[in-house]
């Protein structure tokens, strides 16, 4: 409200005291842009770091199918059966783990329920938006960022409304690296992205619209195994400084204990803007260790097994 | 020709009894299920079943919430209807005396679909079983053991559970195999009766009832799981420099009830981990033996519905109740005298015991963490020092898993670890390099 004050008194100034045109312009021009900009911001945007380990690519389609089914009476014919698995929208999402020779070759995060349709294969398209916004997926802004630490994957060149993490034999159908039933238990996290969502999530999880291809080993020489593409919804929870702050602000706890926590927090944070992401890595282990102590004593074991195991996640995010 | 008959014949005979022998190694496990995965198994199973095709799923039907499976809906349970009765079963071996309709044809569809799951076949009855719920009820039935509502007895609401009520415990204990799917878990077979509530009909009786077969996987919440997946899990060096005298330790003070000691221990082992990880234990592997210490500590909070701390008799989830010790004394305890007592959270206070530990005999006795007799040393790395406590951050010997002690950096400094120059000192509390006064310019 005070902007527009100012904004209002350096206005009724220009008015009165003459001043060249061309200035005033650039002048209207430059403040409608500011005004425009900050009100379209979303009042509580945040960037939010996600990792995922093989085995949430894995069994991601199973819970999703659980999911679904659950949900079914809400999504009517968005949700079915067909050939051995669960259909959502016009994609099958058929279990890896029934099925151990299928693999998966290509994970995209798609940037939710408007952002989905324009990424995915035409086949795809109908009737997602709605089936995904019934299901709850998030929409997120771009710019986004990814990495992967997981053998024989690439990070793919970014494209609007979806991050993608592939192969590195995609493109020539070389299943080298591909995931599938053996990595069901594989909970080494290998990929990692951070995205700019338009709300909060505070200390819950984020619904995340995601596009895994996979594919059956070919049946004859020189042919490509058979692809498809499934579109589901997962729950993650975000591994960052701010879900461990959000950790610390929602649980019950005297203020010495929070203040030193929040202060090893502030700790990391330096470190991460100053480009030290190995201290920042070490110093949240350090936050988990002092939780590790006060646990039964000042933190109820609830509340310290969950800061704990989001700070060994966040940790681990950060020795990408 | 009679003695070769004679011969196969006690051959086949001790064949047969090691093949029985085999599986006969299956241990008394505890296990919690809770409210919440027994209404998320619904969704979970109906997932399994649409993965398994017509072929082996034959049958099998969409219908809104669910799906429809050999005459069986699972569907809406936690919201339309209300969980009634959980019956964990022993395995698909149950089918045919519980579903005898279309002359059995049903029952061997499901076996043939649950078959696919990897179900742990285990062997009844099962043991102390107890729920922390409200008119609920636990009993030893044919094939399993039922937990059921009042509700289902007393044609009221009494008990009936939505999945606002999802922390709700079901607990068990069970002679299950050794093998278990991933994570350590037991995969169950189980049935569930749900039913709406009578507020949906307006007070008149009009229940709706539905029944549904499903699988849960849970882990169990004993010392010995997690001595297991500590060895699994863990490389073996960093367990025996580190982890395997704190989980005994825990295993005798869970066995003595001192539950005090045991929550420090636990909180000690978690703590370890966190300090070694990641360089002398795997970041997943931590996470791993961090969830089974926690899974454990929740073992330790159930309190049955019925208990009740304070009524003079000990009940599960109690170590003691006024003067009811459950048989427990100093003495058997592992101190050398005095008198134990019960604290009124029906904890057993050792206060009033005596320990009389002579360290440096070899024994491992209470207020020691470490006994190895002759081999106690306050100068070798990683040995039980001489005051009988296991090496530690701050003793002045530079163990295994250190990089330097307060005041001795091993003779390194930030250039030998790649810096350009600066201070190097050593962290207190992990006796690890603290390198952050050191220089990267060169």
């Amino acid at each position: 409200m005070s902007e527009i004050v100012v904004l209002s008194l350096v206005l009724l100034l220009l008015i009165l005291r003459p001043v060249p045109l061309p200035l005033v312009r650039r002048f209207l021009t430059l403040s409608a842009f500011v005004f425009v900009c900050g009100g379209s911001l979303p009042a509580v945007a945040a960037e939010r770091t996600f990792v995922l380990a093989p085995a949430d690519l894995v069994t991601a389609p199973d819970l999703f199918g659980a999911k679904a089914l659950s949900r079914s009476a809400l999504l009517g014919k968005a949700v079915g059966l067909r050939r051995g698995a669960v259909r959502f929208a016009k994609s099958i999402c058929p279990s890896l783990v029934a099925d151990p020779t299928r693999k998966i070759t290509r994970v995209r995060v798609l940037g939710g329920p408007t952002g989905a349709p324009l990424v995915v294969g035409r086949s795809l398209a109908t009737g997602l938006t709605a089936a995904l916004t019934a299901m709850n997926a998030s929409t997120w802004f771009p710019p986004a960022s990814a990495t992967t630490d997981q053998a024989s994957w690439v990070v793919e060149p970014p494209v609007a409304d979806s991050i993608g993490f592939a192969t590195a034999g995609f493109a020539v159908g070389n299943h080298t690296g591909a995931l599938g039933k053996d990595d069901a238990t594989n909970r080494i996290p290998g990929f990692r992205f951070t995205i700019d969502l338009p709300n909060d999530p505070g200390t819950g999880t984020v619904e995340i619209a995601l596009a895994l291809t996979t594919e059956l080993p070919a049946t004859r020489a020189g042919k490509p195994g058979k692809r498809a593409e499934c579109v589901m919804v997962a729950s993650f929870v975000p591994v960052d400084v701010e879900a461990l702050r959000d950790l610390v602000n929602a649980t019950p706890l005297g203020n010495v204990t929070r203040n030193r926590l929040l202060f090893i927090l502030q700790r990391v944070q330096g470190f991460l803007d100053g480009g030290h992401p190995d201290r920042a890595a070490r110093n949240i282990r350090t936050f988990a260790l002092e939780v590790a102590q006060r646990s039964d004593t000042e933190i109820l074991p609830a509340y310290s097994e969950a800061m704990i195991n989001r700070a060994n996640a966040a940790a681990e995010a950060l020795s990408f | 020709m009679r003695g070769l008959r004679q011969t196969l014949r006690s051959l086949a005979l001790a064949l047969g009894l090691l093949a029985w022998a085999g599986p006969a190694v299956a241990e008394i496990m505890t296990f919690h299920l809770t409210v919440g995965d027994a209404l998320a198994s619904v969704g979970r199973t109906n997932a399994f079943l649409a993965s398994l095709g017509t072929k082996n799923a034959r049958g099998l039907k969409l219908v809104p919430g669910g799906t429809k499976f050999a005459g069986l809906t699972c569907a809406g349970f936690g919201d339309v209807y209300a969980l009634a009765s959980v019956k964990v079963l022993a395995g698909t071996g149950a089918f045919p005396s519980l579903v005898t309709t279309k002359r059995g044809r049903d029952a061997q569809t499901l076996a043939t679909a649950f078959g696919l799951a990897g179900l742990t076949t285990w062997a009844p009855p099962a043991l102390d079983a107890e729920t922390d719920l409200q008119f609920w009820s636990a009993a030893n039935v044919p094939h399993g053991l039922a937990f059921t509502a009042e509700a289902l007895l007393t044609g009221t609401d009494s008990g009936l559970l939505d999945a606002s009520d999802g922390a709700g415990i079901f607990r068990f204990r069970a002679n299950v195999p050794p093998t278990a799917v991933a994570g350590g878990a037991h995969r169950f077979l189980v049935e569930l009766i749900g039913r709406t509530s009578s507020n949906d009909s307006g007070g008149l009786v009009a229940f709706a009832e539905q029944r549904c077969f499903t699988f849960v996987d849970l882990v169990p919440l004993d010392v010995g799981a997690l001595e297991r997946l500590v060895d699994e899990t863990l490389p073996q060096a960093y367990v025996q420099n580190g982890l395997a005298t704190r989980v005994q330790l825990l295993n005798s003070a869970l066995g003595r009830r001192d539950f005090s000691t045991a929550l420090e221990i636990m909180a000690y082992i978690v703590g370890h981990l966190i300090a070694r990880t990641p360089d002398h234990a795997e970041p997943a592997a931590a996470r791993r033996v961090v969830t089974g210490v926690f899974d454990l500590r929740r073992g330790l909070d159930f309190r049955a519905a019925t208990a009740q701390c304070g009524n003079g008799t000990r009940e599960t989830g109690e170590a003691c109740d006024g003067a009811d010790l459950g048989g427990f004394t100093c003495e058997n305890t592992g101190y050398a005298s005095g008198t134990l007592s019960c604290e009124p959270s029906c904890f057993l206070n050792f206060d009033g015991c005596v320990a009389n530990p002579v360290c440096g005999n070899g024994v491992l006795e209470i207020n020691e963490e470490c006994d190895n007799g002759g081999q106690n040393s306050d100068s070798v790395p990683d040995a039980c020092r001489t005051d009988c406590k296991r090496s530690y951050c701050g003793d002045g010997v530079i163990d295994i898993f250190e990089d330097c002690e307060p005041g001795n950096l091993g003779g390194f400094n930030c250039v030998e670890l790649g810096y350009g120059g600066g201070t190097l000192k050593c962290d207190k509390e992990y006796c690890e390099f603290d390198d952050e006064n050191c220089r990267d310019d060169f």
